[in-house]
């Protein structure tokens, strides 16, 4: 179970514990977010890209729980961390396009959303190899 | 049967396994091998095949060439995948039991060292200054300094270096970031081309406007991958499983290519747009056409300098990461040259491509030796055993049916016909099986001079 990791790893047990649920929490505020939008293909694009964060924090979530293995739970958090920092990424790239424009306010709150997930990613990411384990697992 | 493990105890003197086996304590997950193959499909399957395609072919045949070709993409490339997973070396090495040890260095430096290391990897450099130039003016009205050809081609080239210096590690921290973005670029791209045109049922009717037979669509599909299909082991060497990398490559290709290339068809099938990049722009999605250059051109070339910078360290005995800035340097010095009209790209285009129709017989003369001449003519059907490598392990210098199988597989390829690039491998794949049982039944030596590998796998 993961709880080995956490004993042996305290000073990670905070990213290990809240990575996957933060990428669960701001992936159901995009969509939230992604509700208020005007034009049908922005709402569609915002949900769709929340889905990546939500299924990596799921996933990592329910992997990490079956596993004794220390280094296979560190590798299933960073695997989810780089899903969320890439979508996350995406945001910046599609919410200024021209096509999938929504009003500026919403801009800037799913802007603000995924500003947050690309820096928690980074800082796990961070974490996890300050204590040696292999970034690209 | 246990996978042996000689690296245990050996020095990597070059640097990420590049003349030894990778030990299985650096082994990597299917999900990060599957991530780096798509890294370098990314740029071959949607900024240049895609729009080949939807420029064409209307939607159903491209449909059936997508996945006919890449089907045939993912069988070879699977069974390249899986030797490298049961032996853990790259292409190069593992060639010293099929083409000898003087032999792989040839074969591997023309078509892989010069060829995709240096050749293909400054003109990709070039093409990345000219698209980045060319879409610089179309969404922002002007070309900024930065962007300019003559720079772009260097910070661009620079920049490719940078991933391909770590190795592998280097390319998937890149992919890892590049691929699902650059999906959720591409698929965001494709949505909008579709609605705008009014549909699928409406895309289903589009014309093409340079029509082409399905079947050069599927030579199309097999030909602008075929190279990749060859080379899969430098990345499945690495896969934790022995099988793991092979499906890595399976997968990427057989299924996610031919989405990927209808995607991006569809593009240029249904806008006025010539390419995947300015169909983006022609849509409004000025920061994605951008970075569909930056990133896709970047995952890709980052891989040429790679299996380039590996195939060299087999023959000069140089530290690959050395290596790699050494070809980034010239790669970025002749885009350079490219960019300012000192020379043009044309002739060194057509050499390369007459050079690349040697790289997929390797992979015919390869499949040929690992799982037809070692199983059923010389009888050693443990896979793990089929190829031996390590300190004090004894190559042929030259193994000439290797050598021959290589050659004619290349030269006659394309006076068959059916898929330049897959008569390659098949030419190679018969020849080679044929020659070397012919040989072994008869007692006919059709090896010369010996090497004995040092303790560093040089």
């Amino acid at each position: 179970m993961a709880s080995v990791f956490r004993e042996e790893y305290p000073e990670l047990t905070w990213y290990e514990t809240n990575m996957p649920r933060l990428a669960i929490i701001l992936g159901i505020i995009a969509i939230v977010i992604g509700l208020f939008a005007q034009l049908p293909r922005t709402k569609g694009l915002y949900m769709l890209i929340a889905i990546g964060p939500i299924l990596a924090g799921i996933v990592a979530y329910a992997r990490s729980e079956a596993t004794t293995d220390i280094k296979r739970v560190a590798d299933i958090i960073i695997q989810a961390t780089w899903i969320m920092l890439s979508f996350g990424c995406a945001y910046f790239v599609m919410a200024p396009s021209e096509y999938y424009s929504a009003r500026g306010g919403l801009t800037a709150i799913i802007l603000i959303v995924a500003g947050i997930m690309v820096v928690f990613a980074i800082a796990t990411l961070v974490a996890f190899g300050r204590k040696g384990f292999e970034l690209t697992p | 049967m246990a996978q042996t493990e000689p690296t245990a105890t050996r020095v990597d003197s070059f640097g990420d396994y590049s003349t030894i086996q990778v030990p299985k304590t650096e082994t990597k997950s299917l999900f990060g091998m599957f991530l780096v193959y798509l890294g370098v499909l990314i740029c071959v399957a949607v900024i240049w095949g895609g729009a080949e395609l939807g420029l064409g072919l209307n939607l159903k045949n491209m449909i059936t060439a997508a996945i006919i070709g890449s089907l045939i993409l993912g069988v070879i490339g699977w069974f390249t995948g899986y030797i490298g997973g049961h032996t853990r070396t790259s292409t190069y090495v593992m060639m010293r039991h099929s083409f000898g040890r003087t032999g792989a260095i040839v074969a591997s430096i023309a078509v892989s060292g010069l060829a995709t290391g240096i050749g293909w990897f400054f003109i990709q450099a070039w093409l990345f200054s000219t698209v980045l130039a060319t879409i610089c003016n179309t969404v922002l009205g002007y070309v900024p300094w930065i962007a300019s050809g003559p720079v772009a081609s260097i910070w661009g080239a620079l920049l490719m270096c940078l991933t391909a210096y770590y190795g592998y590690k280097g390319l998937a921290f890149l992919s890892n970031i590049a691929v699902p973005l650059f999906l959720i670029v591409l698929f965001s791209g494709t949505y909008a081309a579709v609605t705008e045109a009014g549909g699928f049922s409406a895309a289903a009717l589009a014309i093409p406007s340079n029509p082409i037979t399905m079947g050069t669509g599927i030579t199309a599909v097999i030909g602008m991958y075929i190279s990749g299909a060859t080379i899969t082991s430098d990345i499945a060497r690495f896969a934790v499983t022995p099988t793991a990398g092979a499906w890595a490559w399976f997968l990427q290709v057989a299924i996610v290519q031919p989405i990927m290339l209808v995607a991006a068809g569809l593009m240029t099938l249904l806008t006025p747009a010539g390419d995947v990049v300015q169909s983006m722009a022609y849509l409004g999605i000025g920061v994605g056409a951008l970075l569909l250059v930056i990133l896709g051109q970047w995952t890709t070339n980052d891989n040429n300098l790679y299996s380039g910078s590996l195939a060299f360290v087999t023959a000069i005995r140089i530290k690959r990461s050395h290596m790699v800035l050494i070809q980034g340097v010239i790669g970025a010095a002749l885009a350079f040259l490219t960019s300012i009209g000192f020379f043009g790209a044309d002739p060194f285009m057509n050499f390369l491509t007459q050079l690349g129709r040697f790289l997929p017989p390797i992979a015919g003369v390869v499949i040929a030796d690992y799982f037809i001449v070692k199983p059923y003519v010389l009888g050693i059907k443990d896979p793990y055993k089929r190829y031996e490598f390590g300190e004090g392990t004894v190559y042929s210098r030259w193994n000439w049916a290797g050598i021959i199988a290589w050659i004619l597989g290349a030269l006659l390829s394309p006076y068959i016909p059916g898929a330049v690039g897959l008569n390659s491998v098949l030419i190679g794949l018969v020849v080679y099986a044929v020659l070397a049982a012919i040989f072994e039944k008869s007692g006919t030596a059709y090896t010369s001079g010996t090497y004995i590998e040092p303790a560093d796998g040089f």
